[in-house]
């Protein structure tokens, strides 16, 4: 088994805030795998007592100068908040986290500097680096990730950012599950990567034009409320009226699966909705994620009812894809709006 | 989620058939109360039309399967309503009107 220093963590802070962290310690194998282990949890600590990644930092700053192994690791911190559509920011000596908008288009956030942790410096120990601030509109994604990702033996660091700007472009409208591991796989050199890899999207919930994105407590109580919030979108985007009542039962059908197969009916695992509209083949997207492994689905389930909802799906659906990993399961069905005319497209609003 | 029974008057001198209407949401947080009060109304002849709910997904139709395969139960879905497309993927026998339910109960 290979062990190493990356680590990401991602940490509900509230309803609409989540704090996100990527981050890197010197060195490799068991050793950094123990310091990473304790700075991990010491800002997942730091983050829910504090909220604010300039503090959280801080903290882990103060932490990392006692602990024997811990000096020059870097990290980013990113607090989301869906609500307010921001994102703030930190990094010491971390490479840049990136926003990618739904549209394709890529931004760095280089700002919030500080120096690695645990640097024991005059200029290390007084820099204390201010929040960033940036805006974090619905459907983008937020990438964090570990140098690994970007360094390339020969090739200098800023080729690495503009690969990943530009690969990570093609990615804007994947789940973010599917965004990480697409992103893994193209990111990697000829001979794989050179280095350990951590990698974390975050996805914050909300809903535009072109995108839907929901989270949902996997309880069939919720069930109502994510289908409302989807009917919602599909109106905005003047879905024939047939149609999204297609898209909703079809998503009802793989959310209702997600809750019972993939989260055991556990309300404090969520369910994630990510829906993207693609105007020029009139179809949306919708991929329903659990963190599950279905393992108690059988034949015995199949009969049981679980049948007649895949028959539902397969029928009212497009195309329908199911991608079972490590972290969980995650469906994609695509289905036909059946938009109005661009007239009445333009009177709701759009 | 909630839904609504509604039982129709019989016809003067009909038959001693049941009409129910649903209406409301069904899924899988109320199916089990669905199957409560139709297994109850399924005693004798039962039509149930669902022409009028606004959801009503998998749980809802395996609700259905067992009330029909346990007594004289027949489905109306109008050809406008929301279910007809799911309902005609289920592969279970409907009608497209109550009248013509009822007349399916009645004896050959």
């Amino acid at each position: 088994m290979r062990v190493g220093g990356d680590w990401y963590t991602v940490t509900p802070l509230g309803p609409d805030r989540v704090g996100v962290s990527a981050g890197d310690v010197a060195g490799h194998g068991l050793d950094a795998a123990a310091v990473m282990s304790q700075l991990r949890s010491v800002l997942a600590g730091a983050a829910l007592a504090s909220g604010d990644p300039a503090a959280i930092l801080g903290v882990l700053d103060r932490y990392a100068r006692g602990l024997p192994g811990a000096a020059f690791a870097t990290a980013a911190c990113a607090v989301v908040n869906s609500g307010a559509g921001t994102v703030a920011y930190t990094s010491a000596g971390h490479p840049y986290p990136l926003v990618i908008t739904s549209d394709g288009g890529t931004r760095y956030l280089d700002g919030g500097r500080r120096p690695p942790l645990g640097a024991r410096s005059a200029a290390a120990v007084t820099a204390a680096a201010a929040t960033e601030r940036d805006t974090l509109p619905p459907g983008s994604l937020l990438l964090l990730y570990t140098d690994g990702l970007v360094e390339r033996r020969g090739e200098s660091l800023d080729a690495g950012f503009a690969r990943l700007a530009a690969v990570a472009g093609g990615c804007a409208r994947l789940p973010a599950g599917a965004a990480c591991a697409a992103l893994l796989a193209r990111m990697a050199g000829p001979d794989g990567y050179g280095d350990d890899v951590a990698i974390v999207a975050v996805r914050p919930v909300g809903t535009s034009a072109a995108s839907h994105v929901d989270a949902v407590p996997a309880a069939f109580t919720e069930m109502a409320g994510a289908r409302g919030r989807l009917r919602g979108w599909l109106e905005v985007l003047a879905a024939d009226p047939v149609q999204a009542d297609e898209i909703v039962l079809s998503t009802g059908e793989v959310l209702a699966n997600a809750i019972e197969h993939g989260s055991d009916c556990d309300p404090d695992r969520i369910v994630g909705i990510e829906a993207f509209a693609d105007q020029d083949t009139d179809t949306v997207t919708v991929t329903v994620s659990d963190s599950g492994r279905w393992a108690k689905d059988s034949a015995a389930s199949l009969s049981a009812g679980r049948g007649r909802g895949l028959t539902l799906i397969h029928g009212l659906a497009s195309n329908v894809r199911t991608v079972r990993g490590t972290f969980g399961t995650r469906v994609t069905i695509t289905c036909r709006t059946g938009q109005r005319a661009p007239a009445a497209r333009k009177a709701m609003g759009k | 989620v909630s839904f609504e029974l509604v039982t129709l008057p019989s016809p003067p001198g009909g038959q001693a058939i049941t009409v129910v209407q649903i209406r409301g949401d069904v899924d899988a947080s109320n199916a089990a109360g669905l199957h409560e009060a139709l297994a109850e109304l399924a005693g004798g002849a039962l039509v149930v039309d669902l022409s009028g709910v606004g959801y009503f997904d998998s749980a809802g139709f395996a609700v259905l399967d067992r009330v029909s395969s346990r007594g004289r139960v027949a489905v109306v879905v109008a050809p406008a309503s929301v279910v007809r497309k799911a309902m005609s993927l289920m592969n279970l026998p409907f009608y497209d009107t109550i009248d013509a339910a009822r007349a399916s109960l009645l004896p050959a």
